[in-house]
């Protein structure tokens, strides 16, 4: 005879399972399904998730090309191994070539893709939230930015706050609009709004195209120009729904990418032949930015997908051999070693990820896929 | 040595006596608010009515070496060898006494213990199919065969590559 476990232990319990074994457990029955769909358990799973693992430990890829078509998946890099539950899985949106799709971020397991018909864009592009794990994805409402001006700087974030994913585009065409025009969608309002910033007016701040991004603190950070044509990273405090900048290391701007190692805002500097990774080492601290690799690589054009411990990086480059797949370069020896994994890099969106069930409960209002 | 002013006696629901430092019961919230509610009393008996014996030296066991570890590696290292004795300590627990345990740690209101073992019972149905788990818990299938099996198909990616022992 066995004791059954009053609810809010069990609870306890499930809560620190990986994401796939707690959606399992919901099959045993009404009562477990109903507490593991709940969102106060989902947010529960995730900060355990959170707690327990390395935030740059896994990363998920999109790479949309017109020959080599789509894919979409994410691995772990340490040790390294393909997640076998994000493999060829059906996405909400259209991959096929007549599309374009870019991966803004990804935050909390959540990816967040812009997707545009490639073709005389009339056709506005549109904003995904999506969950590769549980197959689960909000469609944003139609942002009235995208189509009315052609460069547009996307970004997604979390406010811990009120515990809501947002979704901020900026419209930047300032030869035509004078203004930078933004508008934030909230996935608990469930709709857009303008956001009025007159200091990022006055700021004189530039912003290409898709710049290089990443949420990290609660902060949203893009690539930019200063009013000196300094390299900038513009932030964007996703609670207070505010701007500011901080410095890069270097002036070197359209050779830069921004991302993640652990905790921390790291930045890929291509000067080829010499590359190097620059870490901020106390996040906000201008003067705390430190050179942690520097190597040089037979290839002017890699993007770093992650990075071992033993210094091992996983790259994408269309320069050695023609390579069209990602491969593990030792900046040692300069060995390399192929994974298999077919992507174009000049179409290759990645991002850290991390697997959770958000979008699992009801009152996200999400559909399946 | 410690006087017996520093000592407290836990006793079980069958009635046996466990003698403990009031270093190591005071990580018992339980004991720690009962001790409170009598202070000047010279009785310094706390009875766990709801935990058996071999619960309460379980728990008595894991929160002595806690206690010491703390004591040694105060310089530094603790969490490492506190990890080191917390694997040996659940090696020794058979699987279904982490349920029973579990709900004495929760009784006892106890942190960290409860977090160890809530953290073991987990790891340890990780990878075990929807059967075992009910049977693990003692869980009734309320579910009709059509819903079981639609709830199934949701996320049929989710049920691959189980075991059932």
């Amino acid at each position: 005879m066995s004791v059954y476990l009053p609810e809010e232990i069990m609870e306890q319990i499930l809560a620190r399972l990986p994401p796939r074994a707690a959606l399992r457990c919901g099959a045993t029955s009404k009562q477990v399904y109903s507490l593991i769909n709940r969102s106060g358990f989902i947010s529960k799973t995730l900060s355990y998730t959170l707690l327990s693992r390395n935030p740059s430990s896994q990363v998920f890829i999109l790479s949309n090309h017109r020959d080599l078509g789509s894919s979409i998946c994410s691995l772990y890099l340490d040790p390294y191994t393909v997640d076998d539950y994000i493999h060829d899985i059906p996405s909400p949106f259209p991959t096929d070539k007549a599309y374009r799709c870019k991966l803004i971020d990804s935050i909390h397991g959540l990816v967040c893709v812009v997707v545009k018909f490639v073709c005389p864009s009339l056709d506005p592009a549109e904003i995904y939230i999506w969950n590769p794990l549980i197959r689960r994805y909000i469609k944003t409402p139609k942002c009235s930015l995208i189509g009315s001006d052609p460069r547009l700087v996307f970004g997604f974030g979390f406010d811990s706050i009120r515990n809501d994913y947002k979704v901020i585009v900026i419209g930047c065409h300032r030869e035509v609009f004078s203004e930078f025009r933004i508008q934030l969608y909230s996935s608990k309002e469930g709709s857009w709004r303008d956001i009025n910033e007159q200091w990022l007016n006055s700021s004189g701040i530039y912003l290409s195209k898709f710049p290089s991004r990443r949420f990290l603190n609660g902060v949203i950070h893009w690539l930019a120009l200063g009013e000196d044509d300094e390299s900038l990273i513009l932030c964007f405090d996703v609670s207070r729904e505010t701007f500011k900048t901080m410095k890069l290391p270097y002036n070197d701007l359209y050779r830069t990418k921004l991302f993640q190692i652990g905790e921390s805002l790291a930045c890929f500097h291509r000067h080829a032949p010499v590359f190097g990774i620059w870490l901020m080492e106390d996040y906000g601290v201008e003067s705390s930015w430190t050179k942690i690799y520097s190597f040089e690589y037979p290839g002017f054009s890699p993007s770093i997908l992650g990075i071992k411990e033993d210094g091992d990086f996983l790259m994408a480059s269309h320069c050695l051999k023609r390579r069209k797949e990602l491969f593990w370069f030792n900046t040692e020896n300069c060995a390399i070693t192929e994974t298999g994994i077919r992507v174009h890099p000049f179409f290759l969106h990645l991002s850290s990820y991390t697997q959770s069930l958000i979008l699992m409960d009801k009152e996200s209002g999400a559909l399946s896929c | 040595m410690a006087s017996t002013d520093d000592k407290v006696i836990l006793k079980s629901s069958e009635g046996e006596c466990f003698e403990v430092d009031m270093a190591v019961a005071s990580h018992l919230q339980i004991v720690k608010s009962v001790l409170e509610d009598c202070e000047g009393s010279s009785d310094k008996v706390v009875s766990l009515f709801i935990v058996e014996a071999k619960y309460v030296a379980m728990i008595i066991e894991y929160y002595k070496n806690y206690v010491e570890l703390k004591e040694k590696h105060e310089e530094g290292g603790f969490e490492e060898k506190l990890k080191e004795f917390e694997k040996q300590f659940l090696e020794q627990i058979d699987k279904k006494e982490l349920k029973g345990l579990v709900m004495a740690v929760n009784y006892l209101n106890a942190p960290a213990l409860f977090d160890v073992v809530c953290t073991a019972i987990a790891k340890h149905i990780e990878n075990k199919s929807v059967e075992y788990v009910r049977e693990y818990f003692g869980i009734v299938n309320d579910f009709t065969a059509e819903e079981e099996a639609q709830i199934r198909e949701e996320h049929r990616w989710a049920y691959d590559g189980v075991n059932d022992d």
